[in-house]
C-alpha cells in the first residue's frame, strides 16, 4: 500500500507557523483597552497582527474573519510575567553563577502548557531560568503561539534581554548546602553578585584595551563574564527571585553601587515592608496574589502585598510560576480588589500593561491600543468576574486557542513510542514546571 | 577447445579449493586474492543492472566486470549462481568498530534520571575538566577502535562494507572516521580521517553543562575561545615579541578547522527541536555542518535545502504495532465453536475500549507515519541523503527501509542513500559507491533481489576479502508443524514495567516433543502452571487469572524470543498493556 507523499505534505503544511499573521474583526464586544478605559460595543479591527481600528461599526473586507463579541469582554491578551513553561531545561545548578546560559536555547514549542496558558488567557509570558542559583540564566520572552513546532518561533522577536537572579534559600542550599561553597548564607549571595559585577568591571576595561589596540593578546573569552558586562552596560533587565525585605534592599543597594538601573523583583513576599524603596529606585515587582508559607522565608506574606505595592507607585506584576495558576491569571488579579480594593483598571494592569513594562514590550502588548499587537483574549463574563471562561485567545490575530471549536486532543508531538494507558503517573505530560527542576537531583544527598 | 578445457579444469579445481578456503577461513590462510564471480546480476549502481554478468577482482580491486569473462587462473570461483550481486552499503553515521563501555552507558542513564550512577567528583562541578564534562574533540577513532568489535560483524553481516564511525560520549564525542568492516586492526580498517568533528546535545552528570542551557552556551564559549585563540597563534606566529605565548589547549585547537571552516561538524540531530538548534548554533557561529541520525527533520527541510546542508537520516524509524487484522484468521484448526466464542470475547474488548484511549492510538499511528515518511519528503523536495544505522537494530534495517518506501520512496532512491550518497557526502566516490572497473571490491551478494523479504545475503566481500553468512535454517511455517531446530525452552527471568512499581519474576517454560508447558512465578507468590500456552515460531503467548490483595486479575503475555532475550507486552484487563522484557538465565536442563 503507497501512500501518496503529497498528502503528507498537505497534512505536514497545515501546522500553523509563526510568520502567520491574522486579519480579524472583533464586532460588538465591551473592550476592555486597560489603558484608555473601557467601551461598550464596540468593534476591534485586526490587519496583519496589528490592532489597526478601535470603534463602532467597523467595516472589513471578505477576508477578514469576523467574530460575533455580542455581550462579551475584550481584553488585552495576559501576560504573565513570570512562568517555566515551554522550556526543555530551567535550571543549569552547577555553579552560583550561569549568567552565560540562556533558556531562548531550550524552547519547547511541543509543551501542550503553553495551549493551557491559552485557555486562560495568556498570550505571552516570560520564560524564565530557575532559582538555583545566585545569578542564574538569561530568560526569553515568548509568544504563545502554540501551534508551531519551530522554537524559534516562540520567540517575541525584539523583546529585551532579561536574566535571572535568585536570593535567599534556594541558591544557598544547592550550593551551600550541597556542594559545601560559598553562596551557604545571604551574606554570601550579596557577595557572589559583587564579585561576578566586579569582574565584569574588569572584563570590559581588558577588551577595551585589546580593541583599541592597547593590548596585543586578546582577553580570554568568557561568555559568563561578557554576559555579565552586558547588565553592568544596561543591556539587560534583572529579574530578581526574593522573598525577604532585607535582601531586597540589598540586591537595590548592589545595584546602585554598580550603576545598574533595570531591575525588577520576582516574587517578592515582603516587597510590602519595602515599597517605598522600590518606588524611589524605579524596580518592578512582580508577586503571588496569595501564596506563601511553602518554606521558612516566605511567612510574613500578606494578600495585600499587591495593593500595597501598587498604591505605593511601583509597578506591580501578578505572575503565576505555575503551569496552572498561569491558566486563571485573572482571578489571581481579581483577588486584589477582595484584599486592597483596586479599581478595574489597576487590577487588570497587574496582569496585562504592567507585566509587559517590566519586560520592556509595554509599547508593543499590554493593552488594546491601535498600532499595538494583536494579542487579544475574549472572556464570557468581565475577567475579573468568578463566572468568567475565556472564549478566544489571539496572538499577532491568530486564533490559537478557541473554546467552542478546539479538538479534544491538542498536543502537537506525539511520542511514535509512547505507551496509552489510563495511568496517570505513566504519562509525562506532567512534568514539574517549577523554579527548581533539574536542580534538587543534581545535588541533593542520596 | 584444449584450452577451454584446461580453463574448466582449473575452474573445478579452484571450486573445490575455494571451499576449502572458506571453512579455513578462520585460520586466515589465503589462498589467492583473486576472485571470479559469474552469472550474477550485478547491481553495479542504482538503476543500472547487469544480467547474468560478472565480476574479477584482484588484490581488493575490481579489475573487470562485465558479460562472460574469463576467469584468471589463479582466480578463486565464488558460487553465485543467478544471485544478485549489490555495491557494499555505506553506514553515514554509527559508532560501529568502537569498544563498547558498558558500566558507562548505564551510568550515563541513570545519571539522566538523576539517580547518582558512578560519576567522578570534581571539585568544581561549574568548570569541569574537558574530558569529564564531554568534551573531547581531539578525540580520534583510532583511539576507541576495537578490530573485535561485534557491532563490525553485525553490520557487515547485513550489506554494510564501510562505516563513517564516531566515538561516542559528551557533546563533543570527537573525530569521526570511514572505516572498512573488515575486522582487522586499525590500520587496516581505517580508510580516511579528518572529516571534521562530531557535535551532539549530551549533557555531563552533575557537572557543567548539565542541561540543554549549558550544552547550547558550551558551544558559544568554546567556538568565540577557538576562534580568539587561533588569532592569538597566527599573531604570535608572526612576531612573538612582547607578547604572552599562546597556552596550549587541545580541545580549542581541535576546533580550528571548523571554525575557520577547513572542516564541518557533524552535528547529531534527531529531533526539531535539536534540528532547530543545530541551525541556531551554525547561525550564530558560522560553521560549516552535516546534519546526522536526523528522525524527525521534515519541518527544516526547505531551509536545510537553502542552506545546502548534508543531510543523513536515521534508519531508525518507529513501527506500528498494532496487529494486522489476518492474524486473527491463523488458527484453522479451531473448532468453530471455540472460534465464535472467541470472537464473542473480541468484539466484547472492542466495546470496552476507551474512546478516549482509542483516539489517543489513532494519533500515535499517525505519528509514527510521519516519522516513516522523512525520507519520502526529502526525496520529493529533491535533497539528496544517506542514512545512520545509529540507534536501529541490524535485524530491523531492511524493514525499516521497506516502510519508508511505503510513501514514496523508489528502491533506486534507497540504494542511492545506501551508496552513492554517501560515498559522495564522504568525498570516496572515485573508490566507493558504484561497482566499476578500479574501484574497491566491496560488495555483497544476495540469493534474492536485497528488497525481496525472503532473500538473504550469502556473501559479503570488503576490499576483496570474502566473508560467509552462516545460512540460517529457513522457518517453514505450516499448520499444526512446529519449528524443529527452535528450542524455546528454559528458565527466564522477566521484568514488567508497571507504571511507578516494576514486577519480577520467573518463567519457566518446557517442551515436551512438540508441546511447550510452563510455569510462572510472580515476585515472592507462589508458583502457578500455565495453562493455554501457546508457541508460534518465537513467539510466545499464554493467559493467566492471578489473585492480587483478594481480587482476581487477567493477564494476557505476549512476547518474542530472540536468542536469550525476552520481549513483548503483558496487558491487564481494562488497565492497559505494559512492556515485559527479560532473559534466559538457564537452558532447559536446568
Amino acid at each position: 500500500m503507497k501512500i501518496n507523499i503529497f498528502i503528507f505534505l498537505l497534512l505536514v503544511g497545515t501546522v500553523l507557523t509563526a510568520q502567520d499573521k491574522g486579519n480579524i474583526l472583533i464586532k460588538n464586544g465591551t473592550v476592555l483597552t486597560v489603558t484608555k478605559g473601557t467601551l461598550q460595543n464596540t468593534d476591534v479591527l485586526v490587519i496583519d497582527g496589528k490592532i489597526s481600528k478601535i470603534g463602532k461599526g467597523l467595516k472589513a473586507g471578505n477576508d477578514v474573519k469576523v467574530i460575533d463579541a455580542t455581550d462579551q469582554f475584550v481584553m488585552p491578551g495576559i501576560i504573565d510575567a513570570h512562568s517555566h513553561i515551554a522550556l526543555d531545561a530551567i535550571n543549569e545548578a552547577t555553579d552560583p553563577s550561569t549568567a552565560h546560559v540562556w533558556v531562548g536555547d531550550a524552547l519547547d514549542p511541543l509543551d501542550v502548557g503553553i495551549y493551557r496558558a491559552l485557555a486562560g488567557g495568556v498570550t505571552a509570558s516570560h520564560a524564565m531560568h530557575g532559582s538555583a542559583n545566585v545569578i542564574g540564566g538569561q530568560c526569553e520572552t515568548i509568544k504563545h503561539r502554540y501551534g508551531t513546532l519551530d522554537p524559534e518561533d516562540l520567540r517575541m522577536v525584539g523583546a529585551p534581554r532579561t536574566i535571572k537572579f535568585a536570593l535567599g534559600e534556594n541558591p544557598m542550599r544547592v550550593h551551600g548546602e550541597g556542594n559545601n561553597i560559598v553562596p551557604a548564607t545571604r551574606m554570601g549571595v550579596e557577595q557572589v553578585i559583587r564579585r561576578s559585577f566586579t569582574e565584569a568591571r574588569q572584563y570590559i576595561k581588558d577588551w577595551d584595551e585589546y580593541n583599541s589596540g592597547k593590548t596585543k593578546v586578546p582577553p580570554k573569552y568568557d561568555l559568563k563574564t561578557e554576559t555579565v558586562a552586558d547588565i553592568l552596560k544596561g543591556d539587560i533587565i534583572i529579574h530578581c527571585h526574593s522573598y525577604r525585605a532585607d535582601e531586597i534592599l540589598m540586591l537595590m543597594n548592589v545595584c546602585k553601587d554598580f550603576g545598574v538601573k533595570k531591575l525588577c523583583f520576582q516574587h517578592t513576599n515582603e516587597g510590602f515592608k519595602v515599597a517605598p524603596e522600590l518606588a524611589a529606585f524605579g524596580a518592578g515587582a512582580s508577586v503571588f496574589a496569595d501564596w506563601w508559607a511553602y518554606k521558612f522565608e516566605v511567612y510574613y506574606s500578606t494578600a495585600y502585598n499587591a495593593a500595597i505595592l501598587t498604591k505605593n507607585g511601583v509597578t506591580t506584576s501578578i505572575n503565576s510560576d505555575s503551569g496552572e495558576l498561569i491558566r486563571h491569571l485573572y482571578h489571581e488579579a481579581a483577588k486584589t480588589q477582595r484584599y486592597g480594593g483596586l479599581s478595574d483598571e489597576e487590577a487588570l494592569s497587574l496582569i496585562t500593561i504592567n507585566p509587559a513594562k517590566q519586560l520592556g514590550i509595554d509599547s508593543r502588548v499590554g493593552s488594546l491600543e491601535v498600532g499595538k499587537e494583536a494579542d487579544i483574549a475574549i472572556f464570557s463574563h468581565h475577567p475579573l468576574s468568578i463566572y468568567a471562561i475565556p472564549q478566544l485567545t489571539i496572538v499577532d490575530g491568530i486564533i490559537r486557542f478557541d473554546l467552542k471549536n478546539d479538538k479534544k486532543d491538542m498536543r502537537l508531538d506525539i511520542d511514535p513510542e509512547e505507551k496509552i494507558t489510563i495511568f496517570y503517573e505513566q504519562n509525562r505530560h506532567h512534568e514539574n514546571d517549577g523554579c527548581m527542576r533539574d536542580a534538587f537531583e543534581l545535588f541533593e544527598k542520596k | 577447445m584444449k584450452s577451454k578445457l584446461t580453463t574448466s579444469l582449473l575452474a573445478l579445481s579452484i571450486l573445490f579449493i575455494s571451499s576449502a578456503f572458506i571453512q579455513a577461513q578462520d585460520t586466515d590462510i589465503v589462498l589467492s586474492h583473486t576472485y571470479y564471480i559469474n552469472k550474477v546480476n550485478i547491481i553495479q549502481k542504482p538503476g543500472q543492472m547487469i544480467e547474468m554478468g560478472s565480476i574479477i577482482i584482484k588484490n581488493g580491486v575490481i579489475i573487470e566486470i562485465g558479460k562472460d569473462l574469463v576467469p584468471p587462473p589463479d582466480a578463486i570461483i565464488v558460487k553465485a549462481d543467478s544471485m544478485y550481486l549489490y555495491p557494499g552499503f555505506i553506514d553515514a553515521f554509527n559508532t560501529t568498530g568502537i569498544k563498547k563501555v558498558e558500566e558507562d552507558r548505564n551510568a550515563a542513564r541513570q545519571g539522566q534520571r538523576g539517580g547518582g550512577g558512578n560519576n567522578p567528583q570534581v571539585p568544581n562541578p561549574g568548570n569541569p575538566p574537558n574530558n569529564l564534562a564531554g568534551i573531547t574533540p581531539e578525540k580520534t577513532l583510532s583511539e576507541v577502535f576495537d578490530k573485535d568489535a561485534k557491532s563490525t560483524k553485525s553490520w557487515r553481516e547485513i550489506g554494510f562494507t564501510a562505516s563513517f564511525s564516531s566515538p561516542e560520549g559528551g557533546m563533543l564525542p570527537g573525530q569521526a572516521a570511514l572505516i572498512l568492516l573488515n575486522s582487522k586492526d586499525a590500520d587496516g580498517s581505517i580508510l580516511k580521517q579528518n572529516f571534521g568533528i562530531v557535535g551532539t546535545f549530551e549533557n555531563a552528570r552533575r557537572m557543567y553543562p548539565a542541561t540543554i542551557i549549558g550544552v547550547m552556551a558550551k558551544y558559544r564559549d568554546l567556538f568565540r575561545q577557538s576562534g580568539y585563540s587561533l588569532k592569538h597563534e597566527n599573531d604570535y606566529a608572526v612576531n612573538p615579541v612582547g607578547m604572552t605565548r599562546p597556552s596550549y589547549d587541545a580541545s580549542i585547537r581541535a576546533l580550528y578547522p571548523i571554525n575557520s571552516k577547513k572542516l564541518p561538524i557533524y552535528f547529531e540531530a534527531e529531533k526539531i527541536k535539536d534540528v532547530s538548534r543545530a541551525l541556531t548554533l551554525q547561525n550564530d557561529l558560522g560553521f560549516n555542518m552535516v546534519l546526522t541520525n536526523v528522525k524527525q527533520g521534515a519541518l527544516h527541510a526547505d531551509q536545510i535545502k537553502n542552506l545546502a546542508i548534508p543531510v543523513v537520516l536515521s534508519l531508525d524509524i518507529p513501527q506500528s504495532d498494532v496487529k494486522k487484522p489476518e492474524e486473527g484468521d491463523k488458527k484453522s484448526k479451531d473448532d468453530s465453536d471455540a472460534k465464535g466464542k472467541k470472537g464473542e470475547e473480541k468484539s466484547k474488548k472492542e466495546e470496552m475500549k476507551d474512546p478516549e484511549i482509542e483516539a489517543m492510538e489513532a494519533r500515535k499511528e499517525e505519528s509514527i507515519k510521519e516519522y516513516q515518511s522523512q525520507a519520502s519528503i526529502f526525496s520529493s523536495k529533491g535533497i539528496s541523503f544517506s542514512f545512520s544505522g545509529k540507534d536501529v537494530k541490524e535485524k530491523d534495517v531492511k524493514k525499516n527501509l521497506k516502510s519508508m518506501m511505503e510513501y514514496g520512496l523508489t528502491e533506486d532512491q534507497v540504494l542511492a542513500a545506501l551508496t552513492i550518497n554517501p560515498a559522495s557526502l564522504l568525498g570516496v566516490s572515485n573508490i566507493m559507491g558504484t561497482l566499476e572497473k578500479g574501484k574497491m571490491a566491496n560488495f555483497f551478494i544476495s540469493d534474492g533481489p536485497y528488497f525481496e523479504d525472503d532473500s538473504n545475503i550469502k556473501y559479503i566481500f570488503v576490499e576483496g576479502n570474502q566473508f560467509e553468512n552462516e545460512v540460517k535454517a529457513k522457518k517453514k511455517k505450516q499448520d499444526g508443524e512446529e519449528t524443529t531446530n527452535l528450542n524455546l525452552a528454559g528458565t527466564y527471568s522477566y521484568t514488567v514495567d508497571v507504571p511507578g512499581d516494576e514486577r519480577k519474576g520467573k518463567l519457566i517454560i518446557k517442551k515436551n516433543g512438540n508441546t511447550y508447558t510452563g510455569i510462572i512465578q510472580n515476585d515472592g507468590n507462589d508458583e502457578s502452571d500455565i495453562d493455554n500456552l501457546e508457541v508460534d515460531g518465537n513467539k510466545i503467548s499464554f493467559p493467566l487469572d492471578m489473585n492480587i490483595d483478594g481480587g482476581s486479575l487477567k493477564l494476557s503475555f505476549s512476547f518474542e524470543i530472540d536468542g536469550d532475550d525476552l520481549k513483548g507486552s503483558v496487558s491487564v484487563d481494562q488497565y492497559g498493556t505494559f512492556p515485559i522484557k527479560g532473559e534466559k538465565v538457564s537452558g532447559p536442563n536446568n
